[in-house]
């Protein structure tokens, strides 16, 4: 395997409370994300999914350790140079402004254009590449305030798309999505993820659609333990069983004759 | 234009639209009274609405976009106020010199003083609002804590004025009622130049006041400086709102309802376009409730803020309690 996207080493994540006191909430991570790769991080709700992505994404400051990109150490960007290396997909309400969908996508190309923001013709092509791939081209010219839940956060995958990033960091892309939309959703990024090279993290509490979609999945708990590798490997050693062990779900792994995993929990 | 020219046109003293247009364009007509009272009054009045018009619609733009608001503006936020208190601070602590009719005879050094006081006063309340609404996320409560800020800022003037001698609480009295007249010649100037620069900055501003459309988080990830993208709007804000406000008086709503209906007319949300559209409506809005201030065909001339007032409130209204899109902006 080439140079990974992302490294992590030595990795705290947590915060500063008060002064000097500092609550660390998970570490050491060293943890490491190929290009093409799709990446689920799942673990109980308050595990330090967000701060862990928040850290990675230059958000947040690690409390020690380091987050390299592409061999560079994050620290060390200035916002621009990190806006050309990841692109967020964030739970923030988008909702306002008079904003069109096509005029959303376009502020992807923010870290490219020019001083006034003006659009070049290269910038024109990328957004028009991430509006195809996406699927976002029948509800361009809508306003963003007037599209369902699941369309939003499809413009917002474009607009990331469209900031033409090797790594799209989603946090928790499929809360408030209909069952259709999130399955849509990740079957999305999973296609994005093999066509156009680029990694792709995730958290989120799909465990099913993780579990099918994901190349790799780092499963944290609340104790601040983070364990990383291919879904059957993680149902098998049991990883799932101590992550959400106060919930009482045991996992079952099964192959079928098409080597299709089938990955089956119940309540004990 | 036609608003201008019918701005100049319509006063008290009777003048046919034709000579106005000689006066302007050619500098000569039948007769030299009405030659004075165009270039001396009715010229710098319009130029003065023009400025007023581009200079707080932008700077109400602005705010909308910083506050993710669509309920802010220079009036409701009270950096009108803060404005206001700069003023007030210059003209009772200097004395009757700086009053807003003897600004003229204390000259420039004056003007810049009133017009840094009133800035800096600006400054000063929308940092303040800035700091206490980035932990809030509701709209409307942002609203009341400006709005209270404002009050206390009022109270304060109000508790200098009680301590003041009646003439100065006379000419701040008169200031607050708000008047596109009395900027004359290098008064006129100054505030020109001012509220160009206000603009020219916003202007610069405007591919970050975009990004800033989809809040302060996304802001950040698509490269921006969202601190410095703050304080660069806070400064273009103050100048052209302390700017003006401390020439004309506080002037309400046209801050709150220009940026409103320039989106409605012009249907975008690019900063590229909407500043000089601001410009343009609020030059329009401007002129026309100064032709309505001068009750054309009648003696009387209100002040310019029960105008603005009358116009600008309805939009108001609409914003809050009209269809959906608006309330969401």
């Amino acid at each position: 395997m080439g140079q990974p996207i992302l490294q992590t080493n030595e990795l705290h994540i947590g915060y500063h409370s008060g002064k000097r006191e500092a609550k660390n909430i998970a570490g050491p991570l060293t943890l490491s994300l190929q290009p093409g790769e799709m990446i689920c991080v799942l673990g109980p709700n308050g595990c330090g999914k967000s701060t862990l992505l928040r850290t990675v994404s230059g958000l947040h400051h690690p409390l020690s350790g380091t987050v390299m990109l592409s061999g560079q150490d994050i620290a060390t960007l200035k916002p621009k140079e990190l806006a050309k290396q990841i692109s967020l997909v964030l739970t923030d309400n988008v909702r306002t402004g008079n904003l069109d969908v096509y005029a959303v996508i376009a502020l992807g190309r923010y870290p490219w254009s020019g001083w006034l923001g003006i659009l070049s013709d290269a910038d024109k092509a990328a957004i028009d590449h991430a509006i195809r791939v996406t699927g976002t081209a029948e509800f361009l010219h809508r306003k963003i305030d007037s599209l369902s839940d699941g369309e939003c956060q499809k413009v917002m995958l474009a607009r990331a798309m469209a900031q033409d990033t090797p790594l799209i960091i989603l946090d928790e892309p499929t809360a408030h999505l209909d069952l259709p939309s999130r399955i849509q959703l990740m079957r999305l990024l999973h296609k994005l993820a093999k066509e156009t090279n680029k990694s792709i993290l995730i958290s989120t509490h799909e465990l099913d659609l993780a579990l099918q979609v994901a190349d790799q999945i780092w499963l944290m708990d609340n104790t601040g333990h983070l364990a990383a590798g291919i879904p059957e490997e993680l149902v098998l050693n049991g990883s799932f069983q101590r992550a959400f062990d106060k919930d009482g779900i045991s996992f079952e792994i099964d192959t079928d004759s098409t080597h299709h995993i089938r990955i089956s929990y119940h309540i004990k | 234009m036609i608003a201008f020219l019918l701005d100049v046109a319509l006063g008290s003293v009777h003048i046919p639209l034709k000579e106005v247009v000689r006066v302007i364009f050619t500098s000569g007509a039948d007769n030299d009274s009405w030659i004075y009272i165009i270039e001396k009054i009715r010229l710098p009045k319009a130029l003065t609405a023009i400025i007023v018009g581009c200079g707080l619609s932008v700077s109400g733009l602005q705010m909308q976009t910083l506050f993710r608001n669509p309920l802010a503006g220079p009036s409701v936020l009270g950096i009108t106020a803060g404005a206001s208190l700069g003023v007030a601070l210059v003209m009772f602590s200097v004395g009757s010199l700086t009053s807003l009719y003897t600004i003229r005879e204390l000259g420039l050094s004056g003007s810049w003083l009133v017009i840094i006081a009133s800035s800096l006063g600006a400054a000063l309340i929308m940092l303040v609002v800035v700091s206490i609404s980035s932990s809030l996320k509701d709209h409307v409560i942002v609203l009341i804590v400006g709005v209270m800020i404002g009050n206390i800022t009022l109270s304060l003037i109000s508790i200098w004025q009680y301590f003041s001698s009646p003439e100065l609480i006379k000419d701040y009295l008169i200031w607050t009622f708000g008047s596109l007249g009395g900027v004359t010649g290098n008064q006129l100037l100054i505030l020109a130049i001012v509220v160009a620069a206000g603009l020219f900055i916003s202007f610069l501003s405007s591919k970050m006041l975009d990004a800033l459309l989809l809040g302060d988080h996304y802001a950040r990830s698509m490269g921006l400086s969202v601190k410095r993208a703050r304080l660069i709007i806070v400064l273009s804000t103050s100048i052209l709102a302390g700017g003006i406000t401390a020439f004309c008086g506080p002037i309400g709503f046209i801050g709150i309802a220009v940026p409103h209906l320039s989106r409605a007319l012009f249907n975008t949300s690019s900063h590229r376009i909407l500043i000089p559209a601001c410009c343009l409506v609020g030059t329009v809005l401007m002129l026309v409730c100064d032709i309505v201030a001068q009750l054309p065909g009648s003696q009387t001339v209100l002040p310019i803020n029960v105008i603005t007032a009358l116009i600008g409130s309805p939009v108001v209204i609409w914003i809050i309690a009209g269809p959906r899109k608006l309330r969401r902006w």
